[in-house]
């Protein structure tokens, strides 16, 4: 008798659970609209980005195709190492697409990740999902010292420089000596004269000595006027396998930036500058040409985001 | 004999004429030092230190005349623009307190010689 109540007990419960759960399945004419599913804004696309200096990154992005929505709030920069600890986290307004991201640490690789964000209080918008690149920031140098970076062909006497060392350790900058100076062991490429032509060559500096330093460039170049020059990702490492460039006495409409691989393993460019009054990459008279250029240099080896270093 | 005096009197004039006009203007590359003329000459002061580097800017800030000590020789060299790069201050002002050549043209007359700066470098002579 008592198994029979409890079981009749224990049935009254179940049915009246059931019947709850159903009522609140049905739409209540009174109660309020069930929550519903919210749209993520649509991502930045084309995450770009370029070392402005040896502390700081430029990163750039296509702005979103939903900024014209009324709920939309802008761009979350975030900063994360590779190990994905927060360095920092910036708000960037809607109208840009851009952000310099400054005191980094030299040669560390971040992903700079973006978010195309919606008001917090929207109803129907959620941030769009992450677009990440990943940059680190390198050494710039527009000049040695002082003096622009000029680099004389072979040809020339021994008190014109034809050599230049990427970054003297002791002086932590670029160097033009030449070619039989004292530091000559630590120079990484240089000038020479293409004979019977006006064209020179920037050669590793072992082709001119064979135990001298061996730097490789890349295969990829670009024809721009700036080492400011936002890429989604720097040449493949397998790109480096050239010893020499050529630099032909032509007319041409930009300068050019290169990409080498030095002795120890530091990634860089070099641009070389255009020269406005005849039109080409090389400066000065024979037998004492010159091209004029400007680095970037990542000081970490094995770092090949040196981009605009 | 009258001829050929006539024949060699021309020939000299084209010579002499050649030859001056060949002094009066000529490519040149001339290794040296950049200084403001009266802060040398007069107060012996050079830019290759700090105080010599302020007190020449201040020269030439205040319309001081540009000049190569020539290295080889310690003569004096005045520095004027070349036609591509008339602002001559901004082109040498890095180079000061440094031993530069300089290309240009070089003018000759009177004893004193000046030189366009259509080319500077460092000299690592």
């Amino acid at each position: 008798m008592k198994i029979k109540k409890n079981l009749v007990f224990f049935l009254t419960i179940i049915l009246l659970s059931l019947s709850l759960f159903n009522c609140s399945e049905k739409k209540d004419p009174i109660s309020p609209d069930p929550p519903t599913q919210k749209t993520k804004v649509r991502p930045v696309t084309n995450p770009l980005a370029y070392s402005l200096n040896n502390t700081s990154v430029v990163v750039k992005w296509t702005k979103s195709a939903d900024e014209n929505l009324a709920d939309f709030d802008g761009y979350l920069v975030r900063v994360l190492t590779t190990n994905n600890n927060l360095v920092r986290e910036r708000t960037v307004n809607k109208t840009l697409d851009s952000l310099t991201v400054t005191d980094l640490v030299v040669g560390t690789i971040y992903n700079f990740e973006i978010i195309a964000k919606a008001q917090s209080n929207s109803t129907k918008y959620i941030n769009s999902d992450t677009v990440t690149i990943q940059w680190s920031p390198a050494w710039r140098f527009d000049t040695e010292g002082t003096i622009p970076i000029k680099v004389y062909e072979s040809s020339s006497s021994t008190g014109f420089a034809s050599g230049l060392i990427f970054f003297n350790p002791s002086t932590q900058q670029p160097k033009t000596v030449s070619l039989l100076s004292a530091d000559s062991s630590l120079i990484d490429v240089y000038l020479y004269t293409v004979p019977g032509t006006s064209n020179v060559e920037l050669r590793s500096s072992h082709l001119y000595r064979a135990n001298r330093k061996i730097t490789r460039f890349s295969t990829i170049s670009y024809d721009v006027n700036s080492l400011n020059d936002p890429r989604n990702a720097p040449p493949d490492t397998t790109t480096y396998t050239k010893f020499d460039w050529q630099i032909d006495s032509v007319a041409v409409s930009t300068s050019k930036v290169l990409y080498f691989k030095g002795n120890n393993g530091n990634y860089g460019r070099i641009l070389i500058e255009r020269n406005p009054s005849n039109r080409t990459l090389i400066w000065g008279t024979s037998p004492e040409q010159y091209i004029q250029v400007r680095l970037s240099y990542q000081s970490v080896p094995f770092n090949r985001f040196s981009k605009q270093r | 004999m009258k001829t050929l005096l006539r024949i060699i009197t021309i020939t000299l004039f084209f010579f002499l004429i050649l030859n001056v006009s060949s002094f009066a203007q000529k490519a040149a590359t001339i290794t040296g030092e950049i200084v403001d003329l009266k802060t040398f000459v007069v107060d012996k002061i050079k830019p290759n230190s700090s105080a010599g580097l302020e007190v020449t800017k201040e020269g030439f800030m205040r319309g001081g005349t540009f000049a190569l000590v020539e290295k080889k020789t310690n003569k004096i060299v005045i520095l004027i623009p070349s036609a591509n790069n008339p602002n001559l201050y901004s082109v040498l002002e890095p180079y000061l307190g440094m031993q530069v050549f300089i290309k240009g043209q070089q003018y000759s007359s009177g004893g004193v010689r000046l030189l366009t700066v259509d080319d500077i470098g460092k000299s690592l002579k």
